[in-house]
């Protein structure tokens, strides 16, 4: 397979899966853009430019899975804190039961192509 | 690479180039994602806990990604059945255009070929040429610049093989004229 349609296949699976990972970084607690982009960044098939985070947590926000507030920074200026709702909860709740089993039937089936 | 300026010189000068490429988003959350983008930049920098230089602003601004990856992530969400993400950017009207129009002037050479082969093989080639560096410097519709460039091509080597064509039957040599039987009268 091509560099090329590695990246397309990349693409596709980053596109329904990154704000969930995004929800579940969340989950654990309040947080702001920088550190969610450096905790999620550490996992480099999750995207390539954190600036690419932003327009998601904007929509995140909009649809009301998360709300922002500020909160004051040591030795900064006050910073925008992004905090999961109990929607943005149930639609990580919802997510993770079927991508374990979405999961599991991809894996059925490349195992059988691979065997 | 040398750049040149002040950090926010830099930052600013990222920010504005986003700001333009976010013309399509609403004026709300466009302002959101440019300050979410900011406020990164700033807490990315505060991170260094000494003066920033203008070297530490961009590669900030590498770790943040170029701009239009921030907007193919705004337009990717716009449309949740969208597959081929178009970013649209100001001015990709006139630019699709001018690609398409390239593409219309490298169909017609081909029809100048058969009224004047050497003015077309010009033509063309000035066609390919312009549409292979098009094809590499544009950001937007370079597939259609890829197309033009290969049409011209095709030009240029049905109008070189016409002119070719066209000097080896003039160099030919003459063919002596048929005699012409002289018939004498009797006496």
């Amino acid at each position: 397979m091509s560099g090329l349609d590695r990246s397309a296949v990349l693409a596709n699976l980053r596109r329904g899966t990154l704000e969930y990972c995004v929800l579940a970084h969340l989950d654990r607690g309040p947080s702001y853009g920088l550190d969610i982009a450096r905790t999620l960044g550490a996992e480099s098939a999750l995207f390539d430019s954190e600036g690419t985070l932003y327009p998601l947590l904007s929509r995140l926000r909009k649809t009301g899975h998360v709300t922002t507030q500020w909160r004051e920074s040591t030795g900064g200026a006050p910073r925008r804190y992004y905090e999961l709702t109990e929607d943005g909860r149930a639609a990580l709740h919802a997510f993770v039961e079927t991508w374990r089993q979405f999961a599991d039937s991809v894996d059925a089936v490349l195992r059988g192509k691979s065997a | 690479m040398t750049v040149t300026g002040t950090p926010s010189q830099v930052i600013e000068a990222y920010l504005d180039h986003l700001r333009q490429m976010l013309v399509g988003a609403e004026p709300a959350e466009r302002e959101e994602i440019l300050a979410s983008v900011r406020e990164h930049l700033h807490d990315s920098l505060g991170a260094l806990r000494r003066e920033p230089t203008v070297v530490d602003a961009q590669a900030a601004l590498d770790e943040l990604g170029p701009a239009e990856d921030v907007v193919r992530a705004w337009a990717d969400g716009g449309d949740p059945n969208l597959t081929a993400v178009e970013v649209v950017e100001p001015g990709t009207r006139d630019r699709r255009l001018l690609a398409v129009g390239t593409i219309a002037l490298s169909i017609c050479s081909l029809a100048v070929t058969v009224l004047n082969p050497i003015l077309a093989a010009g033509l063309q080639l000035s066609l390919a040429v312009i549409a292979l560096v098009a094809a590499r410097k544009a950001t937007t519709h370079t597939s259609l610049y890829r197309a033009a460039a290969t049409i011209a091509s095709v030009g240029v080597i049905v109008s070189t093989v016409v002119i070719l064509t066209l000097f080896s039957a003039n160099d030919a040599p003459a063919q002596p004229d048929e005699p012409v039987p002289v018939r004498s009268g009797p006496g």
